[in-house]
């Protein structure tokens, strides 16, 4: 075993030490665990179905539903290109599609060098500057196809420093 | 004993009971995939089994196997509307089905055989393209295999493995992309040591089916589908 | 401090303790500056500006107090702040930054004047300060739901509490159930979820449920990609939806209750699980609630990136840790619901207008609205419109005057085309309804319903097969995946509508794509198919030349369809020495004739847009056409 194995099991033993756990804890532990691991990994599935007494599969089948759990690390920026209404309504969808082809990724990936996590997310609620690019909790407001390779720029300098 | 109306005719009733079993009892029949007798609260999923209860103009749409008979119910299944439905319903699951009827182990306990003979239906869907996902058959485990692409997602299987308290089999992934699966993807051979033949039993397709009656796969020929379509109707 | 029991004599001093404070914030000798610090104006700067006054003062050595508050639902205006000084009415300050704060503390704490050119209105509707309207969109306004949303700290219950807070409750424990549903009976007030139905009923039906043990849950899952008001609110003014909770939870009698937030807005989460802490310590949660011997208490469950959660069924399996799926009803969710006991759930707003109700009378409620849709509704106002934000009316407000007299009209003036109301549910409603009076049933009549209460104004700008492509596309990836008709249907509704946005589709596939819309709203097993073909049918229903556009002759009459248009660069109008163009296309696609004219390679464009982007404004060069332009 890995001495990342080691650092995981330890952190998840942080995690799963109530003295009475509900089944009804599941979604939030799952976020803890995300919070502290970074994704959800699939030791991480098996002793939380332990912690609750529950088949191990009926954990995957919710980390598989919803949009917030992540099977793999994200990447060391992380792009979420809003398309909500009024983000969409304004290229939106352009500005997705551009960083996705200056990265060389699809929305939902990873580049190789573990730099960029590109994601499409439903409603930053920064309507009034729409589109709007966040990136690593910051907000870009009235975000352009052609502001594109400055953000990524901009994001490897501060990278960098 | 309670009375109620299905197309027509008088039927007799039990508190609680669901129009479909009651229907299936008098000889009505209704198209169903995904139902199973006994269950207080059914998946619902295959919208298969949609009938229009009240009068006239202001009948609703409801599924069959969820709506509990009520004194005076009337009840239709043989509407316009309900014909229209029941295609729709049928063409669509066929989208994402993998149509295959000779090398299928499941063709004689075919649900969706039974059903297009019934709606006289072709298996091919007329006005939909297919939108078939590919996976790999599972067939790990020692006495069933798993072909995910004959899966129609009724939850048969799902439900009655959860019932056992097992849930080896289980929904993975949401939407379009739901599928039935393992923990994490593994092998069957890997989560489910059991002789226990439950799942295998409920698939209404050939998407679970017993190892020695998998047949060799012949020359590669195309799907004969509507041959099959037109043997179950006989 | 440590929780103890208040009873009714603590909640009383602390009742008496908030008024002197919250006088005293409002009122008091020295200059106040509250900062509008909900998602709104964080995400613009908010928090900067606050440092930044913080600072000032300080330097300048001037006593004063910095406040954060809610949002005022004038999100196009952020970083909002309003200053409160000597006798003046309280002026609202819009798009600060700041750079601007060391000037206004200068000009306008240290001086006497209060730099107009930054300043929005006056917040308090009376004359006197000169040049500064008050706000029209308040007059025109209605506020309930909103009532305090944007003047209260929402961190510190005593505001609240200075406001009458809590009083909803304090009269509610004086009467019996039985009196609470029936002045909501009187009042008419209905779910504001979304589906509109009678909530004294609703809560009728859950009393006479059997079973001891009953739950509570408030739905704070808005996932509607264009709506925020339910993020404001628990921003804002987190205990109007306790307290409304907790007089729910006495009417029905439900000891324990959730709120169910997404996960997308931390900050709610975080307001709102203090508000809780704060409403325990006080006595207005927990054991013996005012000493009425009445127990309650309220958990909040964070959602995990769901559309289907707002759906009440799946929301209950999603708290119980299964997945969430919905279920077929019956049984419905008030006699069968949270780990199968009775269950009361209502939206956010609904929650919010219980208070007011219960202080002044269900009476006081009805005459608010239409005779079929009582009290007001709130809209969340985004797209091309010139002030987004949140706007409260009265039920039966018109269209134009939500979006002419509160939104100020369209961008860039332009000419309405559409409102779109009600999100990926609701439907597309063209500019010749604007003179409708907004309720729950005339927006059903026109195909479109309440849902949400996103409303997005649309442009010429908008093409409206794009429009449908754009809600069926999140809807399709929302789908739980369940049933037949929403897992498979919704699936081949985006492709039909992708391949008319494609001009790839047939003429014959309309009656297609009519059929598939009609039997996946009849045959859906819950609300979320039964409405996701809605922005299919209204544009269908009012649009369809658009389509026909696209399908017969190939071209996007809003240029909007990628596919369908190309980038063009007008001869005359290129500055030939300008290289801006040629520099910034990612695909290298423009290349220039022997006049040093630059012309796109058609076959190499990709449609991004940015070489329109970056054309200077005094040549506007590149514009768009549909169809496509063939070859080079």
């Amino acid at each position: 075993m890995s001495e990342g194995d080691q650092g995981e099991i330890c952190r998840l033993k942080g995690i799963l030490n109530g003295s009475a756990p509900r089944r009804e804890d599941l979604v939030p532990l799952l976020q803890e665990i995300q919070r502290s691991l970074g994704y959800i990994s699939r030791q991480a599935m098996i002793r939380v179905a332990e912690y609750l007494a529950i088949p191990p599969s009926e954990v995957y089948s919710v980390v598989s539903f919803y949009n917030q759990f992540r099977r793999q690390p994200l990447g060391k920026n992380h792009l979420q290109v809003c398309q909500g209404t009024a983000c969409y309504l304004q290229g939106g969808g352009l500005i997705g599609e551009s960083f996705a082809r200056e990265l060389e990724i699809g929305i939902g990936e990873t580049t190789k060098d573990g730099l960029f996590s590109l994601d499409e997310v439903a409603c930053l609620g920064c309507c009034n500057v729409a589109p709007v690019v966040k990136a690593d909790g910051e907000i870009y407001p009235r975000m352009t196809s052609g502001k594109v390779e400055e953000v990524l720029i901009n994001l490897k300098n501060k990278g960098e420093n | 004993m309670a009375r109620a109306v299905i197309d027509g005719r008088e039927i007799v009733f039990a508190e609680g009971e669901k129009i479909l079993w009651a229907a299936l009892r008098e000889g009505i029949y209704i198209p169903h995939l995904c139902a199973l007798e006994g269950m207080d609260l059914p998946f619902g999923g295959c919208r298969l089994c949609l009938v229009e209860i009240g009068p006239g103009e202001g009948a609703r749409v409801t599924a069959a196997c969820s709506e509990p008979l009520r004194e005076g119910l009337v009840v239709r299944t043989d509407s316009a509307r309900i014909a229209a439905l029941r295609r729709m319903a049928f063409e669509l699951i066929m989208t994402t089905h993998e149509i295959d009827c000779k090398n299928c182990a499941g063709r004689k306990k075919c649900a969706l055989i039974k059903t297009a003979a019934f709606l006289k239906l072709r298996l091919e869907p007329s006005r939909f393209r297919s939108v078939l996902r590919q996976r790999p058959v599972d067939d790990s485990h020692a006495l069933f295999v798993f072909d995910g692409k004959k899966c129609v997602k009724c939850g048969r299987c799902v439900v009655t493995c959860e019932k056992r308290g097992k849930s080896f089999l289980t929904f993975a992934g949401r939407g379009f992309a739901t599928e039935v699966a393992t923990f994490d993807g593994l092998p069957l051979a890997e989560v489910c040591g059991e002789a226990c033949r439950e799942c295998v039993e409920v698939c209404p397709t050939g998407a679970l089916f017993f190892k020695e009656k998998k047949r060799e796969k012949p020359e590669a020929k195309g799907p004969d589908s509507k041959a099959v379509a037109q043997a179950g109707e006989l | 401090m440590t929780p103890q029991p208040y009873g009714e004599d603590g909640y009383r001093k602390l009742k008496k303790q908030s008024l002197l404070t919250f006088k005293e914030k409002w009122q008091g000798d020295f200059p106040k500056i509250f900062v509008g610090t909900a998602t709104c104006g964080i995400s613009v700067g908010a928090l900067e500006v606050f440092e930044a006054f913080t600072k000032e003062l300080a330097s300048h050595g001037i006593k004063g107090e910095i406040i954060k508050v809610g949002c005022l639902g004038i999100c196009f205006a952020e970083p909002l702040v309003y200053i409160k000084k000597d006798d003046n009415p309280t002026i609202c300050y819009q798009n600060l930054k700041k750079e601007d704060v060391p000037r206004l503390v200068y000009s306008y704490l240290l001086e006497d004047d209060p730099c107009f050119d930054l300043a929005l209105g006056t917040l308090e509707l009376k004359d006197g300060i000169p040049f500064i309207p008050e706000l029209e969109r308040f007059e025109r306004e209605e506020r309930i739901i909103l009532r305090q949303a944007g003047y209260l700290d929402p961190e510190d219950i005593r505001d609240y509490l200075a406001c009458g807070g809590y009083e909803g409750l304090e009269r509610a424990l004086s009467l019996t159930g039985g009196e609470i549903i029936e002045e909501l009976r009187i009042s008419g007030l209905r779910g504001l979820g979304g589906a509109g139905f009678p909530t004294g009923v609703k809560w009728e039906e859950c009393v006479r449920a059997n079973g001891s043990t009953k739950y509570l849950i408030c739905n704070g899952d808005e996932g509607d990609p264009g709506a925020f008001m339910d993020r404001v609110i628990l921003e804002s003014s987190p205990h109007q939806v306790i307290e409304g909770m907790a007089i729910a939870a006495y009417a029905i009698g439900a000891a324990r209750g959730y709120v169910y937030i997404r996960s997308e807005y931390p900050l709610a989460i975080e307001r709102f699980s203090q508000a809780l802490a704060q409403a325990r310590e006080a006595g207005l949660l927990g054991r013996d609630i005012l000493g009425r011997g009445f127990d309650f208490d309220l958990r909040v469950f964070p959602g995990a990136g769901a559309f289907i959660c707002g759906e009440s069924t799946a929301l209950m399996y999603s708290i119980e840790g299964r997945r969430p799926m919905p279920r077929v009803r019956p049984p419905h969710s008030v006699l069968e619901g949270l780990f199968r006991l009775p269950t009361l759930l209502n939206n956010v707003k609904t929650f919010s207008c219980i208070p007011p109700i219960i202080l002044k009378g269900g009476d006081w409620f009805s005459r608010i609205g239409t005779e079929s849709s009582k009290g007001t509704t709130v809209f969340a106002l985004a797209g091309k419109v010139k002030q987004a934000g949140l706007a409260e009316v009265a039920m039966g407000t018109t269209f134009r005057e939500v979006i002419y007299n509160i939104g100020g009209g369209i961008k860039n003036d332009r000419a309405l085309k559409a409102i779109q109301v009600g999100g990926p549910s609701g439907g597309c409603i063209p500019a010749g309804f604007v003179d409708t009076p907004v309720d729950f049933d005339s927006l059903k009549a026109l195909g479109s319903m309440v849902g949400s209460g996103g409303l997005i104004v649309l442009d010429e700008d908008t093409c409206m097969v794009d429009l449908a492509r754009y809600f069926v596309a999140f809807s399709q990836s929302e789908s739980c995946g369940k049933c037949t008709f929403c897992r498979i249907g919704t699936n081949h509704l985006l492709f039909l509508l992708e391949e008319i946005a494609r001009g790839q589709a047939a003429p014959e596939d309309i009656a297609v794509l009519e059929e598939l819309s009609h039997n996946i709203a009849l045959g859906s097993l819950c609300g979320l198919g039964q409405t996701a073909p809605n922005p299919v049918l209204t544009t269908l229903r009012y649009f369809r030349d658009e389509y026909l556009a696209h399908i017969n002759e190939k071209r996007c009459p809003a240029l909007v369809c990628k596919e369908l248009v190309s980038y063009y660069i007008e001869p005359e109008l290129c500055r030939r020495s300008c290289e801006h163009c040629v520099l910034k296309c990612p695909t290298r696609a423009i290349g220039a004739d022997e006049r040093n004219i630059k012309v796109i390679n058609q076959a190499e464009c990709v449609g991004c847009g940015i070489c329109l982007d970056v054309c200077p404004p005094e040549y506007r060069a590149v514009r768009k056409v549909s169809p496509k332009i063939k070859g080079i």
